[in-house]
């Protein structure tokens, strides 16, 4: 579906193609998956029912940007996927079986409304004997309806490489017999760890790379939100979905400030919190109670909940930061991993100074040698206690471990800023 | 093909061709023995196959499960047969 979600017309910048488009952008997302899990289910097939799909979608896209979106799309759909699938059954002797119960399957469009399978197309695409690539390439396509171009340009890949890993993604799920349902319950837990880590992962790179370098990239963020949304009203009584839910709100309720208008980086303690979505905050923070009622914590939980403390506070200062050491000692438990003590150390200084924080750092070192912010965080403490060189020595090291334009602007500043008198004089 | 296996057919037991790599699937076992389901084989150099067993499953999963209670060392590979269906 190359040509649907971002074909818009050159010619056709006026409001209201605009505001069509937009209306068109989200009933697609909804229903492309919808269609998508219902035609697996009926074929067994990843690929002739993504051909289906993309083909519905294409016919819809002509056809409502010029009736309007139909009362009940989904039925507008399932329609043309019969029509669709009498074409393939026609050509393909393989398929002709099962097309033709789906061409007979429904009556008036009116009155179809195909089953939600979404959940079981999920789990299929995220699971685990396929690559963590192969898993985020299939999501994003099946269940969002992303054309390749599109999850192309959000990972700055050729779309001809998105391509080939989608068709072997869906060979091996034909050949190896990946099984298209919702774990049992022994493995549901494992199983749905894989799903978040593919929705956080999108998340994720959509965050970093949000900067403005590449404004033709796509924002993965809004796609991530979406699909843990989806999750969350699939399976509401699963803590950690709505954990991840309220963790990527709440980043981007704040998303806005992280750059000033130069496309500068500004450190959280300098953000204009009067700038935040405070209604997206208090949505995300009651989303993260919610969770915490259901008394099965986990590491998304904790970490929304730290994010939460961070994003209510109504300064650095007026933090909760003896809160935020606890959810801290409590992730690490969870995720013992150096970086998450990085980030601890770090809400400790706030609580007991920056001595003990550089000491809690210097236990560190070792594995987080070649991380740039490991670095940067010890050259700002060394600096709150007065031992300048050491803090110069480290935002140099920091400077040679990260190729992240924002992030050398911020520490070339401070290392400029940090410039002692003294150090100008014997440079003189 | 068909040649050499007449040729050769008292000697051969049962045969299978296998599926390409890329539809292979690992379980590996952690220190604790936890079972970990990966992407693709498990042969990397000097690995070596200690032994091989044919199965009959309906999916994957039912394949990941019986791996997953394999009291043995070592990885599992999970790879398709070559079927005539």
């Amino acid at each position: 579906m190359a040509g649907t979600r971002d074909c818009g017309d050159p010619a056709g910048s006026d409001i209201a193609v605009t505001a069509t488009e937009q209306a068109l952008t989200a009933a697609f997302r909804d229903e492309a998956g919808l269609l998508a899990a219902s035609l697996v289910r009926m074929l067994g097939d990843f690929a002739v029912a993504e051909e289906i799909v993309q083909d519905c979608l294409l016919a819809a896209w002509e056809r409502w940007r010029v009736d309007g979106i139909p009362d009940n799309p989904a039925g507008w759909l399932w329609t043309s996927a019969r029509h669709r699938a009498l074409d393939i059954a026609r050509r393909d002797a393989r398929y002709r079986a099962k097309l033709v119960i789906l061409a007979a399957s429904c009556g008036t469009y009116e009155d179809a409304q195909p089953a939600d399978d979404r959940l079981a197309l999920i789990f299929t695409c995220c699971h685990p004997a396929l690559s963590r690539e192969a898993q985020v390439a299939l999501t994003l396509r099946t269940v969002c309806g992303l054309s390749p171009r599109q999850i192309a340009s959000a990972f700055l890949a050729s779309e001809h490489a998105i391509a080939q890993r989608l068709t072997r993604a869906r060979r091996k799920i034909a050949t190896a017999a990946i099984p298209y349902r919702v774990p049992d319950a022994d493995h549901l837990a494992e199983r749905l760890a894989a799903v978040l880590a593919v929705i956080y992962l999108m998340f994720n790179e959509g965050y970093l790379t949000s900067s403005g370098d590449y404004p033709e990239r796509r924002a993965l963020t809004e796609d991530a939100e979406w699909l843990a949304a989806l999750l969350a009203d699939l399976m509401p009584s699963e803590p950690e979905v709505l954990g991840l839910l309220a963790l990527i709100r709440l980043h981007r309720a704040r998303a806005k400030t992280r750059f000033d208008r130069d496309g500068q980086l500004v450190l959280l303690a300098d953000q204009d919190r009067a700038l935040w979505d405070h209604a997206a905050i208090a949505g995300a923070a009651d989303l993260v109670v919610r969770a915490s009622r259901i008394r099965r914590p986990g590491p998304y939980q904790l970490q929304a909940a730290i994010v939460a403390c961070h994003a209510e506070a109504p300064s650095w200062e007026d933090t909760d930061w003896p809160q935020i050491n606890l959810l801290y000692d409590a992730l690490l438990a969870y995720l013992p991993s150096p970086v998450v003590a990085l980030h601890r150390a770090i809400a400790r200084s706030q609580v007991t100074g920056p001595v003990d924080a550089l000491a809690d750092l210097d236990a560190l070192g070792g594995p987080l040698d070649s991380y740039h912010l490991f670095h940067a965080t010890r050259a700002h403490l060394l600096r709150e206690v007065g031992r300048l060189a050491e803090a110069r020595r480290a935002d140099e090291q920091a400077l040679g471990l990260t190729a992240n334009p924002a992030e050398r602007a911020l520490l070339e500043q401070r290392l400029t800023r940090a410039r002692t008198p003294a150090d100008r004089a014997r440079r003189a | 093909m068909g040649r050499w296996f007449a040729a050769n057919g008292s000697r051969i037991g049962a045969t299978s061709q296998l599926q390409g790599h890329e539809t292979a699937t690992s379980v590996r076992f952690g220190q604790d023995g936890t079972a970990m389901v990966t992407d693709g084989p498990f042969l990397e150099g000097k690995e070596q196959i200690g032994g091989y067993a044919e199965i009959e499953v309906s999916d994957l999963d039912e394949a990941l499960e019986m791996a997953r209670t394999w009291p043995g060392r070592g990885t599992v590979e999970i790879r398709p047969a070559v079927t005539s269906r």
